[in-house]
């Protein structure tokens, strides 16, 4: 039975809960940002070169190029373009991040980019059917291309 | 020994982790390359604040806000001393605005029993989750002015509830030559002094009134035949219309010869968006075409809850107040919030942008803690019905949603920002200064790229989407 005291106290539970919820989360979040600049939600970080390469992050590209190999093969989550981690070098994920910077600086900041992989490279970017990647790679090699044995990350 | 937590700490509480998680997401967004750089290098090479202040008078043609360069300046020189730690006092002011206006709206808002404590929980997500608040925190050039417009206008509403005395009103005038000097939107704190004085606060006397008229006339003497300075025209910024968003030539050849209709269709889509959520600088972006494969869902939760806060702030404008039976429209809150959001949609008329309403917004906000009090207080004077439970719950659920999205906006904002220096500075881009004068950028990109590391896209897709990205 729902008298007037508990319909006041689970009214004023309803109007509030919400609002502490959000509070205690960006809160501890928030004092893990300020002590650690580690935010505990909504802040995931690039783990290796290629997750960076792939999601875009510029920044931590050019700042983890200073210390890791620029051709270097690791297991890279790409959400928003795979649905499950792939083992990428930076170049390839650069290709699967549809950016045609991202490729522009990664190789500029030293990965190799040979006959080999640049038909990989291509590949990919014809199974993305990604206008702006594949248009950056043809300055290289705008040949037929054959893509039978090699491996597309999906 | 028992402790028994108040309302008002209980609300003071809850204030604290707002501001703690705000302020630190704020705090991680590096400055940004875009209208901060350029700013920074001229102001640095100004021998004092004084030269600042008059190189700020003359830096635009239709701009009037030296205070800009003048609290650059003096962060510039904090930055000098603390060993050229930019990021650090710039992003540490701009963390500090936010928790003082977090504060300043607890303050105002003054909680003493549970159903306040609670009302300001709600209140909390509708300041939070409102898209004019992400605006204000998300950019800085490179400091917020927005944000400092928001903090005079609630500060000078404070001022307001005072009784007043000599030091109120110095500190409300002050306040206006600083906002005014500040924004062109800083004249709204003007409107908040007459809306409050109207309304029957006394806090702030006729006479500073009748000198804040006299500073209102003096700016515009200073602005026109002093400095020669003229207002927007159309096509100086893009901005939205029905539900495209035009360029500056675009809207050049379509409202050239009848701009009061461009000005007439933006005065009123700024009104209209802080209680509606839309249209979004303008543009109708929930009416445009939507893409079958990812369906812009968080227009949904976003009107809606919109349409819920403000059924509420209409149901609360015309209740009649118990002791006079004054309609509560009349009350100050309300007619602040009106002169607020009136006053920056007309000084916008030329185009419309999210942040220029953000004032208003915490003016709104105001309003619907002020709406869901009383609310809660009649509900509960009603036979109990777990309907009402459930709906309220529902809606304040959506508004916490909203509210998250601000967190995911401010980090997105620093991957955003942090990208910047590397995607506009060469080969990429241009340099925003020439090499030679770039005396202050080496340290700025080497500050930016090793703080606030964040990747927005490393999170599950279409949960970005529910905030309105991808």
């Amino acid at each position: 039975m729902l008298d007037a005291r508990r319909f006041r106290l689970l009214l004023t539970a309803a109007l509030a809960v919400p609002g502490v919820v959000v509070a205690l989360i960006t809160g501890a979040s928030g004092f893990s940002a300020w002590l650690f600049d580690r935010p505990l939600v909504l802040a995931p970080m690039p783990r290796n070169l290629s997750e960076a390469a792939g999601n875009r992050d510029v920044a931590d590209v050019v700042v983890m190029s200073q210390a890791a190999d620029m051709n270097e093969r690791e297991l890279a989550r790409i959400p928003l373009r795979l649905r499950e981690s792939a083992m990428l070098t930076p170049l390839e994920a650069a290709v699967i991040s549809e950016r045609a910077y991202m490729i522009r600086l990664v190789r500029e900041l030293g990965a190799h980019l040979d006959a080999r992989e640049l038909r990989t490279l291509r590949c990919i970017a014809e199974a993305r059917r990604d206008r702006g990647t594949i248009a950056y790679l043809a300055q290289f090699d705008a040949s037929a291309l054959n893509c039978d044995d090699v491996r597309i990350p999906k | 020994m028992s402790f028994e937590m108040t309302p008002r700490a209980a609300a003071w509480f809850v204030t604290a982790l707002f501001a703690i998680g705000v302020s630190a997401s704020v705090f991680r967004i590096p400055i940004q390359v875009s209208d901060s750089v350029e700013i920074l290098e001229v102001v640095d090479r100004t021998p004092s604040v004084a030269a600042a202040f008059e190189q700020g008078l003359h830096a635009s043609n239709t701009m009037l806000r030296p205070m800009r360069q003048v609290g650059t300046r003096l962060l510039l020189d904090v930055a000098h001393v603390t060993g050229d730690r930019y990021n650090l006092v710039f992003r540490g002011f701009h963390a500090a605005g936010a928790v003082l206006l977090i504060a300043l709206f607890t303050y105002v808002t003054r909680p003493r029993d549970w159903s306040g404590a609670a009302a300001l929980c709600f209140a909390m997500l509708v300041l939070t989750g409102l898209h004019t608040f992400g605006g204000m925190m998300r950019e800085a050039y490179p400091i917020n002015h927005f944000l400092l417009i928001a903090i005079y206008c609630l500060a000078a509403f404070a001022i307001a509830e005072t009784r007043g005395g000599l030091v109120a009103d110095i500190a409300v005038c002050t306040l206006f030559v600083i906002a005014s000097l500040t924004l062109e939107s800083g004249l709204v704190v003007f409107g908040v002094a007459v809306a409050a004085y109207v309304a029957g606060l006394r806090g702030i006397s006729r006479g500073a009134l009748i000198a804040m008229a006299i500073l209102a006339v003096a700016y515009v003497v200073l602005r026109v035949p002093v400095l020669h300075m003229t207002g927007n025209a159309v096509g100086e910024r893009q901005t939205g219309y029905g539900t495209e968003m035009l360029t500056t030539s675009e809207l050049r050849a379509r409202f050239g010869n009848v701009p009061w209709l461009l000005y007439g269709y933006t005065v009123l889509c700024s009104v209209l968006t802080v209680p509606f959520s839309q249209p979004i600088a303008g543009q109708w972006t929930a009416f445009a075409p939507w893409d079958p494969q990812a369906p812009p869902l968080f227009f949904l939760n976003d009107i809606g809850t919109s349409l819920a806060a403000t059924a509420v702030v209409v149901w609360y404008l015309l209740r009649r107040r118990p002791p006079d039976g004054r309609r509560r429209w009349r009350d100050p809150a309300p007619l602040a919030m009106v002169a607020v959001l009136v006053g920056s949609a007309v000084l916008s008329y030329a185009y419309a942008k999210s942040e220029i309403m953000s004032a208003a917004g915490v003016f709104y906000a105001l309003v619907v803690y002020l709406g869901v009090r009383e609310l809660a207080e009649v509900l509960v004077r009603r036979k109990p019905q777990p309907i009402v439970l459930l709906l309220v719950l529902f809606v304040s659920t959506a508004w916490a949603w909203r509210a998250m999205g601000l967190q995911y906006r401010l980090q997105r904002g620093a991957f955003e920002a942090r990208s910047e220096w590397v995607l506009r500075l060469p080969p990429f881009s241009p340099p925003p200064v020439p090499p030679a004068e770039a005396r202050l950028t080496p340290r700025l990109l080497d500050e930016a790229l090793h703080r606030g590391r964040t990747n927005p896209f490393l999170l599950w897709p279409p949960y970005a989407r529910l905030w309105g990205e991808n």
